[in-house]
């Protein structure tokens, strides 16, 4: 092999001269590895004006011709189409508009041959540039180990191109490489396999075909540039930039998109929808299973993505994760709950008894410690999730439930935002731009926040944990872990039905296609599993250390003030009253119970007992008191602040009166009218049912708002959640109570 | 008003300002999950 290396300077200065060959294939297809082979293992790197990309150059010696070729080496892409800024970069080189630079001389396609239909996507795409190209059919040795066989010169005639097939790590079928590129630069090949398109939808691209022509030398890659422009929503070609052309292809584009619509086509998902149908045939021709024996990923598949099966072991995981939550989680909770305390014991002994001492200890330590002590909880789940994704399990979950998704009227697409918004429903809303189709866009968006979001864990593992007795059920299963599952449940099953009934009344239409690529399992990668695990806990921490911090000072505020002299005096009045009376431990026990009275007096008379009472009755159905009631309202700052309020009105805290922690409180907590316990398993159970409905975040709302562009959808999202959310509690308590639960 | 009082009652109206500060902000899409936060120079945009 005769290779050498320059710089890409020197290249440019003899570009004319030299032929040029571009490397480019998907991502991890092995490009680099038939690069290094092609050019001798030696390469220099040049940006491209104006991005950070990185592209690859090296020199090649063409035997036959005694001359040289300059070898670049493109960044992966899936598609022609653009949507990142390298892939910008191999769209501009190929197409000739990239600055500073011409179209190469020849494409060397490579495909990760095991991906064929993948690959073939990208392929059908270069094959309409005009550029001569020769196919590499990269890792051949993994077809035949996984039991297939690709009839190459079938693949080869169909495509009209000259097709090699490589091994590029073992540098197998690089000579057969350099024939065919040698061969290919003297006689290119003719009758290139062409996507044709509906009459309808080829008229429109040749009408925007005519626009763009005078950029082009070629009336191919015009045409193929013409549908890229036509389907393309984020407008990133940049011809559309060009001064003095741009309005008119806008306008030509507008016209276009605007017949189609007229004529029920999607102009978003024509190309996908052709191009996929084509690469079906094509590999149902070339593509044949020779050996019977299972791969592991097949065999795990025959399970995983079962029908039943496949939903059995995904529930039977997801209810292992929340057992795990609970059990796992509740030694690094008892830490940082001993080390708050350990903070307000530190605050006690060095701060006067005063408001500021009030402030840290009963505000903010209470506040945020109570709502950071489920952090455990929080990056368990999170460890899981990553877990789940990098092990390549993640994506036959999805898989399983897009069939489900499919009934309820969702796109495929659905699935991975509503999976993103049981950590957040703030990124989940935003993924969905990756939904084409804007009713299926917009019912994933007015669901997305029934999906159980990481702040609302805190207020289920508090309630659970103090109200869910610690039994097992079946001999095995936790029951506080199964409640738990059957939070994140209800709020998903409800989702899809509510997607359901959406679709089938405001938001009826047709449904968009989805393609679903299965990876192969691996064994999770410890550094990425921690990263991403860190990653989505952090947002978590963050919002403690902002929102949720100064939430519990205003709420601290508002549950102190203001202050009546005559309700002081006259529980001190009764304080000396009693100790003057009383000795030993009833006097103890006397003065706890007198503290507790005035503590709740006192918070009951604040602007938040104010607030809450004047709310109570609109929540009393559900089983509500009115300290629940200003956790509703203090809740719509974040959601798991209303762990914080509780902790605040119930005077959780270092105080030697004050109940240990805020699970007891609530526990202990009884009417002074009935005497009886005003928080039961009934009443949880309905505050939680409440939470996992109600949409009480005001950045999902903010950011629905941004999305859709007017109020009007977030508008109606709060209203239909919140009567859900109070009709479900309704029914849930005072069902409940009529059946004699407690 | 004890001494410490004036001091408590002028954090709460720093934390009240942050509240409606981070409201208007996400009022105008400077969440931190997705444009950036102009309050929270630890909020990037992604």
């Amino acid at each position: 092999m005769n290779a050498q290396v320059k710089t890409h300077q020197t290249i440019e200065g003899a570009a004319g001269a030299e032929k040029e060959i571009a490397l480019v294939g998907n991502p991890n297809c092995g490009k680099t590895t038939i690069f290094n082979a092609l050019t001798g293992l030696r390469h220099v790197t040049a940006n491209y004006p104006g991005v950070t990309v990185e592209k690859k150059t090296g020199m090649m010696k063409l035997n036959r011709q005694d001359r040289q070729a300059v070898v670049i080496d493109l960044p992966g892409t899936y598609s022609l189409l653009p949507h990142s800024p390298d892939e910008d970069v191999v769209h501009d080189v190929l197409i000739g508009l990239q600055a500073g630079s011409r179209a190469p001389d020849l494409i060397v396609l490579i495909i990760d041959a095991m991906a064929l239909e993948r690959n073939l996507f990208l392929a059908l795409q270069v094959l309409e540039t005009g550029i001569p190209v020769v196919l590499a059919l990269n890792m051949w040795d993994a077809v035949e180990q996984n039991g297939y066989s690709i009839d190459a010169d079938r693949l080869s005639a169909i495509l009209g191109v000259r097709c090699v097939k490589t091994v590029g790590n073992r540098r197998k079928g690089i000579a057969e490489l350099r024939r065919a590129i040698e061969s290919e630069l003297d006689l290119p090949s003719v009758g290139r396999f062409r996507t044709c398109f509906d009459a309808k939808i080829e008229a429109e691209i040749e009408s925007i075909r005519r626009v763009i022509e005078p950029f082009f030398h070629d009336a191919d890659i015009s045409r193929g540039e013409a549908i890229r422009i036509l389907s393309d929503s984020a407008c990133r070609n940049p011809l559309l930039s060009r001064n003095g052309h741009s309005a008119l292809i806008n306008q030509a584009i507008s016209q276009s998109r605007t017949k189609l619509e007229e004529q029920g086509i999607d102009w978003t998902s024509f190309e996908p929808v052709r191009r996929y149908e084509q690469i079906e045939r094509i590999c149902g021709q070339v593509v044949r299973k020779i050996s019977n024996a299972k791969t592991l990923t097949e065999r795990l598949d025959q399970i995983l993505t079962h029908p039943i099966l496949g939903f059995l072991v995904f529930f039977s995981l997801i209810t292992l994760v929340f057992q795990a939550i609970f059990t796992w989680a509740e030694t690094p909770k008892a830490w940082i709950d001993a080390a708050f305390r350990f903070l307000e014991k530190l605050i006690s002994s060095h701060l006067p008894e005063g408001a500021l001492r009030s402030l840290l200890t009963d505000g903010v330590l209470a506040g945020v410690g109570n709502v950071v002590s489920f952090l455990p909880q929080i990056f368990f789940l999170f460890f899981f999730i990553a877990m789940f994704e990098d092990s390549g399990y993640m994506a036959r979950a999805a898989f399983v439930l897009d069939r489900l998704m499919k009934k309820v009227g969702l796109n495929g697409r659905s699935f991975l935002p509503l999976l993103s918004s049981f950590a957040c429903a703030v990124p989940g809303i935003l993924s969905t731009r990756t939904i084409q189709d804007r009713n299926d866009r917009l019912a994933t968006i007015l669901v997305a926040p029934l999906m159980s979001c990481s702040a609302r864990l805190p207020v289920y593992t508090l309630l659970i944990g103090a109200f869910i007795p610690a039994t097992q059920v079946l001999g095995f299963v936790s029951l506080k872990g199964l409640t738990l599952f059957v939070m994140y449940v209800l709020g998903l099953l409800v989702g899809l039905v509510a997607a359901y009934l959406f679709r089938k009344t405001l938001l009826r239409g047709r449904r968009a296609p989805f393609v679903f690529e299965l990876p192969p399992y691996r064994v999770p990668h410890w550094r990425t599993v921690l990263t991403v695990t860190w990653e989505r806990g952090k947002e978590f921490l963050y919002r403690a250390g902002g929102v949720i911090f100064a939430a519990a000072i205003v709420l601290w505020f508002l549950a102190s003030y203001p202050k009546s002299a005559s309700l002081d005096q006259a529980y001190e009045a009764k304080r000396i009253q009693v100790q003057a009376a009383l000795s030993g431990q009833v006097l103890q026990d006397r003065l706890k119970e007198l503290h507790a009275h005035g503590a709740a007096e006192a918070v009951a008379s604040s602007y938040a007992g104010r607030i809450g009472r004047a709310i109570e009755p609109f929540i009393r159905p559900l089983g509500f008191d009115w300290k629940i009631g200003v956790g509703l309202v203090s809740s719509l700052a974040a959601r798991e602040v209303i762990v914080s309020t509780l902790a605040i009105v119930h005077d959780v805290g270092t105080d030697e009166d004050s109940p240990a922690n805020l699970a007891e409180a609530l526990r202990s907590e009884v009417s002074s009218e009935t005497g009886l316990p005003v928080y039961t398993p009934l009443v949880a159970l309905s505050l939680m049912i409440f939470f996992v409905f109600a949409c009480q975040c005001l950045s999902t709302v903010a950011v629905v708002r941004r999305e859709m562009g007017s109020w009007l959808w977030p508008g109606f999202m709060i209203a239909y959640m919140t009567v859900l959310a109070w009709g479900a509690s309704f029914i849930v308590f005072q069902g409940g109570k009529a059946l004699g639960f407690r | 008003m004890d001494d410490t009082e004036w001091i408590a009652i002028v954090i709460v109206g720093l934390a009240a300002a942050y509240l409606v500060l981070s409201f208007i902000c996400r009022k105008k899409g400077g969440d931190c999950c997705s444009g950036g936060c102009p309050i929270d120079p630890r909020h990037k945009k992604k």
